[in-house]
């Protein structure tokens, strides 16, 4: 049961298209999400993040205090969403509103806190927080997708958030996380290279290698081993060079 | 024909060159940028021709074409002593034009410096191979003289048996230190000395009439 609507109580199977619509019954459009009453035992932290967004886009399509509901009845004990079933679904909603006020309002200042403790086991809170957390920042994110690819859609979303998570972890396996650790490892791979050819060319270059303009580099042995010299250097890169007196003989 | 004539010119040039060595001998005065090549200059040449060589400073680089003064008469014990004095650019591996503007230089003065130091290292590089008989190469003693620039022109000049005199500059300064220049090259003699203020400019000249008299 982890999907309620608020008004006449109906529940829905995780993933029922159902509910897409409206609810069947009373055509209510405000749903709550109780992960805690579908979670089978030892059940993947994937799935529950998969369902948290599944409750995340279901609420989006509603209004903002609709998803301040069904935030609040994620993040609720599970004791007190079953005491609000019985009690009712006003007081409920009001309950699970206030609740989720508190929650949004520490959510925003513990943003970075919140998305670490979302890798873990924590139950129902844990997601719940993640996903008010979620639609607070990326409210109605693909309202038009819903009815066709929803779940697989919302996989993609959650690996990307997932990501900063433990990136220690999933640097070397994950593309996505590869591309920030690659930019950063990248120089640090090269550096080695780069000196190796650096060291390379300063041996082969001739007498004096123009690093850029005002920045020379001098080959002492080969600037004293030639038999011309240098005279001046030209802004191109280019030479003067002054010819052995006894070239210019040859020459005469 | 060229190639004789060039071989007759050549052997002209070795012929004059033997004859020469009783003559006068040409001492470049060789060293690192800053070590005080110019002080020393100007101070040989003020003590016995009064004229300078060429102008001093604080920034590295300020010689950048090798500076001549010729006939310089040196009087010891009786005896005189005549040599031409190269006062030639620092030689480096490295010239980068940022170290100028840090002496509040302009972006296009400095650039146009280094360059115009890189020709110098380049001319003071020719001269070592073509034109000098003997060398005083002269070190700040305030600095680490282990470097690649000290150790390959001191073999430079060892591979070519000129006759070296090593000058331990600077020593009116407080971290000066000539025996870590002794202890860099023990094989050749070292002469302590301060360009600037005149200290031991007796031993100085006494060592250059001995070595390149």
């Amino acid at each position: 049961m982890p999907h309620q609507c608020t008004n006449c109580g109906r529940t829905f199977a995780d993933g029922s298209k159902e509910m897409l619509s409206g609810c069947p019954d009373c055509g209510g459009n405000k749903f709550q999400f109780d992960p805690g009453g579908s979670r089978p035992a030892g059940e993947a932290t994937g799935d529950a993040d998969e369902r948290t967004q599944t409750d995340a886009d279901d609420t989006g399509r509603s209004s903002g205090a609709t998803t301040a509901k069904a935030g609040s009845a994620a993040t609720g004990d599970t004791t007190e969403a079953s005491d609000d079933r019985d009690s009712g679904a006003t007081g409920r909603v009001g309950r699970a509103r206030e609740t989720v006020q508190e929650w949004v309002g520490t959510d925003s200042s513990e943003a970075s806190a919140d998305a670490s403790a979302t890798s873990g086991s924590d139950g129902g809170r844990g997601d719940g927080r993640n996903d008010a957390e979620r639609r607070s920042a990326n409210p109605r994110s693909t309202p038009s997708q819903e009815d066709s690819a929803q779940s697989n859609a919302r996989t993609d979303v959650v690996t990307r958030d997932e990501l900063p998570d433990d990136p220690p972890d999933s640097a070397d396996d994950s593309p996505a996380a590869g591309e920030d650790a690659q930019v950063a490892e990248v120089p640090d791979g090269d550096q080695p290279d780069l000196s190796e050819l650096r060291e390379e060319l300063n041996n082969q270059f001739e007498s004096i290698k123009i690093v850029s303009p005002g920045h020379y580099e001098l080959n002492l042995m080969e600037l004293y081993d030639r038999d011309e010299y240098i005279i001046s250097l030209k802004e191109d890169g280019r030479y003067v060079i002054e010819v052995p007196e006894t070239w210019r003989s040859d020459a005469e | 024909m060229g190639l004789i004539n060039g071989l007759k010119a050549s052997i002209s040039r070795a012929r004059d060159r033997l004859f020469a060595d009783d003559e006068q001998k040409r001492i470049g005065i060789y060293g690192p940028p800053n070590a005080g090549k110019t002080t020393l200059a100007n101070r040989i040449a003020r003590d016995w021709t009064g004229d300078a060589v060429g102008p001093e400073s604080h920034i590295p680089h300020e010689t950048r074409r090798a500076r001549r003064k010729e006939d310089v008469e040196i009087k010891r014990n009786g005896k005189s002593v005549t040599i031409d004095i190269v006062d030639t650019p620092g030689v480096t591996t490295k010239v980068d034009y940022e170290e100028f503007t840090e002496f509040d230089m302009e972006k296009e003065d400095a650039v146009r410096r280094s360059r115009e130091a890189t020709e110098g290292v380049a001319e003071a590089m020719h001269w070592l191979r073509e034109d000098v008989d003997g060398v005083i190469y002269v070190l700040d003693s305030t600095e680490d003289p282990f470097t690649q620039v000290n150790t390959m022109l001191i073999g430079i000049i060892e591979s070519r048996d000129l006759p070296v005199l090593i000058f331990a500059n600077k020593i009116d300064l407080d971290d000066s230190t000539q025996q870590r220049i002794r202890n860099a090259f023990p094989q050749h003699e070292t002469v302590p000395l301060s360009a600037l203020e005149g200290d031991n400019m007796d031993e100085v000249y006494d060592k250059i009439a001995e070595y390149f008299g």
